[in-house]
């Protein structure tokens, strides 16, 4: 190990690793959010190839709708959970598991890009306000104030309503508005590197200012934002499904939860199924990143959980 | 400590509001500019002469460069200009939200008043039994309602309330679009609730107030959650304190212990909390809520308006009323700023540590 080396490449890291997941998977509800994502994640990836339904779940309606007897006319291939269906169908008479499978794609899809994005938008101002410091820092910091002051989803449903509705647009805009925590996370971060005594022996062994960013601050800035992203991967996906709800946000075909469920709004009274899953699905993929978040955030600040 | 000093943070935060405010809306203005939308097309009407789009062009001073149209933009929004709505037959922007706010607020307010009266026993509860069942179906219950979308359990709330049990009304303030066809409410404030209540009319009062249970519940949810959270966290760090101890000590009863002693130390974040979920109701909560459960006039329902996907009589349907949307945008951030503004204040009043 050279002397400019920052600790991280030590094996230490990895055996810590072990150590959290080793603690962790003896909490029920963090294994129960793990289970769950896993598996949602697993059944959307395969839901193209093991579907009957994959060129529904693309967005063609069903021709013919299928028919079901004993439902109204003006509700016509809106059907009933059954062995064909087994969570019913919806509006366009297409099965509706294979459109919330589809959905959860994209609802996975998105929140991965806005959390990136965010994290490495987040990532930059951070790191860039706490190396340069004084009136850099200053001005990016009350900058990222008045983002936090500010409700997200308001300011991405500008940028929807400028740039136009549909799934590049969707993570275009909450990108560009989730940034802020991450800058804050990073910021605090940056400092605390700085002044370590690794970062000085580099800068006294001569390695220039972007080696320190990239080989130092950055990669020991990374670790502590991974906790917020897990918790920013559902905060993420349900912004996204309410945006999608009001009409701003993933426009059909393309399968999304949040359609799904104001699609279902006219139907209340005719079929239950129709409202119930789309946003049971998606509730459960929130609540199960929230729990993982939750979960590790517990583990890595007991002070917040008590005993 | 004195006054001077409460005086002087207070400026000091009034100050920094002003900042977030124009933060707000340099950002609306400099989004509304990024992309090419041509607000002249639309207000031109059909078929408009290069020559008309000339003039109208110049009218509006789109012609000018983008700090000078920043600085136009800026003396309009201080002005209380805040444009054209093209979906409300070309009524101005400020008016028409100022006037669908009272009803916003009013549902806002309800679910922060519920958040509090259930959150604050339960969240000062599960920080007295740290660890205990209670607790850990507390914090499950926290964890799922931020969880929750508040679209979809409108919609689950609807479906067995209304349409299986048939108790509360499905939508609509009174139940129904034609309530007020029927039971006209004269204007007084422009919330319907509070309207029919100082009017006496208490029958319309009752089938108002039945229509909102719902929809304040749905509200509501997420800001228990969050109410439990903060509660049981603050009161905890109060509860560890050394003057607890002495409280306990001199045998001052446990009931009076937790919610005299360590809850009163445990306000401030708890305010900044109802505050900010005072806020986030009346604004973008309502937006979901005023959706799902079709009520109207409202935040929600204008700006279902404003994206062309609403049901309104004069608009031009499909397209998107974009001086409405960020008329829109700067009432609620104004609103966020006054909301952040109070919550500090109210937390000097409780501890004037903090201005020091």
């Amino acid at each position: 190990m050279r002397i400019t080396d920052s600790p991280r490449s030590d094996a230490w890291g990895f055996f810590r690793l072990l150590h959290i997941i080793r603690v962790l998977s003896r909490d029920k509800l963090f294994v129960f959010g793990v289970t769950v994502v896993l598996s949602l994640a697993l059944l959307s990836i395969a839901a193209p190839y093991v579907s009957p339904y994959t060129s529904q779940g693309y967005g063609e309606a069903a021709v013919p709708p299928p028919s079901c007897p004993g439902v109204p006319t003006e509700v016509a291939g809106v059907c009933p959970p059954s062995l064909l269906h087994p969570l019913g169908t919806e509006i366009l008479g297409r099965d509706l598991l294979t459109r919330i499978l589809f959905g959860i794609r994209t609802s996975l899809i998105i929140g991965l890009f806005v959390v990136i994005t965010a994290t490495a938008i987040g990532l930059f101002v951070g790191i860039t306000a706490a190396y340069i410091g004084g009136w850099v820092d200053e001005l990016l910091m009350r900058t990222t104030d008045v983002f936090l002051s500010f409700p997200h989803v308001i300011l991405a449903l500008v940028i929807l309503a400028t740039i136009g509705p549909n799934f590049y647009s969707v993570f275009i805009a909450l990108g560009a508005v989730w940034w802020p925590t991450f800058a804050r996370l990073a910021r605090g971060q940056a400092l605390s590197v700085k002044s370590q005594n690794y970062i000085l022996a580099a800068q006294a062994a001569g390695v220039g200012r972007f080696g320190i960013i990239f080989k130092h601050i950055l990669p020991n800035s990374i670790a502590p934002l991974t906790v917020q992203m897990a918790l920013d991967m559902g905060a993420s996906i349900l912004a996204e499904a309410g945006l999608s709800f009001l009409g701003l946000g993933i426009r059909p075909p393309t399968a999304d939860l949040g359609v799904m469920v104001f699609e279902s709004t006219n139907f209340i009274t005719t079929a239950w199924w129709y409202p119930v899953f789309p946003g049971l699905f998606l509730f459960l993929l929130v609540l199960s990143f929230n729990l993982i978040g939750d979960r590790v955030t517990q583990y890595l600040d007991p002070r917040l959980a008590g005993k | 400590m004195n006054d001077l000093n409460v005086g002087a943070y207070l400026v000091k935060r009034a100050l920094l509001t002003v900042v977030v405010v124009i933060g707000t809306i340099t950002i609306t203005f400099f989004l509304s500019h990024v992309v090419p939308s041509n607000p002249v097309i639309l207000l031109a009407g059909q078929n408009p002469t290069p020559e008309q789009i000339a003039r109208l062009t110049h009218e509006y001073g789109l012609d000018e460069p983008l700090y000078v149209q920043f600085l136009i933009y800026l003396r309009q929004v201080f002005s209380g200009n805040l444009g054209i709505s093209f979906s409300f037959s070309l009524q101005p922007v400020l008016p028409l939200v100022l006037q669908t706010l009272p009803n916003s607020m009013t549902l806002g307010a309800l679910a922060t008043l519920l958040a509090i009266v259930v959150g604050i026993p339960l969240g000062v509860e599960s920080a007295r039994r740290t660890g205990r069942k209670f607790d850990s179906l507390m914090r499950i219950f926290s964890v799922s309602s931020v969880a929750l979308p508040q679209f979809w359990l409108g919609l689950i709330l609807q479906l067995i309330f209304a349409v299986y049990l048939g108790i509360l009304p499905n939508a609509s303030y009174g139940g129904s679009l034609l309530f007020f066809d029927m039971h006209p409410v004269k204007t007084v404030t422009g919330s319907y609730l509070i309207d029919s209540l100082l009017t006496g009319n208490f029958v319309t009062f009752v089938a108002i107030a039945k229509s909102m249970v719902l929809p304040v519940l749905t509200l509501a949810l997420y800001p228990i959650g969050l109410m439990i959270k903060q509660t049981r966290s603050s009161v905890m760090a109060a509860l560890s304190q050394d003057y607890i101890r002495t409280a306990r000590a001199y045998g001052i009863k446990e009931r009076e212990v937790n919610y005299r002693f360590a809850l009163k130390n445990a306000l401030p974040p708890i305010i900044v909390t109802a505050a900010l979920t005072f806020a986030y109701s009346s604004t973008l909560g309502v937006i979901y809520v005023e959706e799902v459960f079709n009520l109207a006039p409202g935040l929600g329902f204008l700006l279902r308006s404003s994206t062309g996907t609403g049901i309104s009589s004069t608009g031009i349907s499909g397209a998107l009323d974009y001086q409405l949307i960020l008329g829109l945008a700067i009432v609620v951030g104004i609103f966020y700023a006054i909301a952040n503004l109070v919550a500090d204040a109210l937390q000097i009043y409780f501890d004037r540590r903090i201005a020091r």
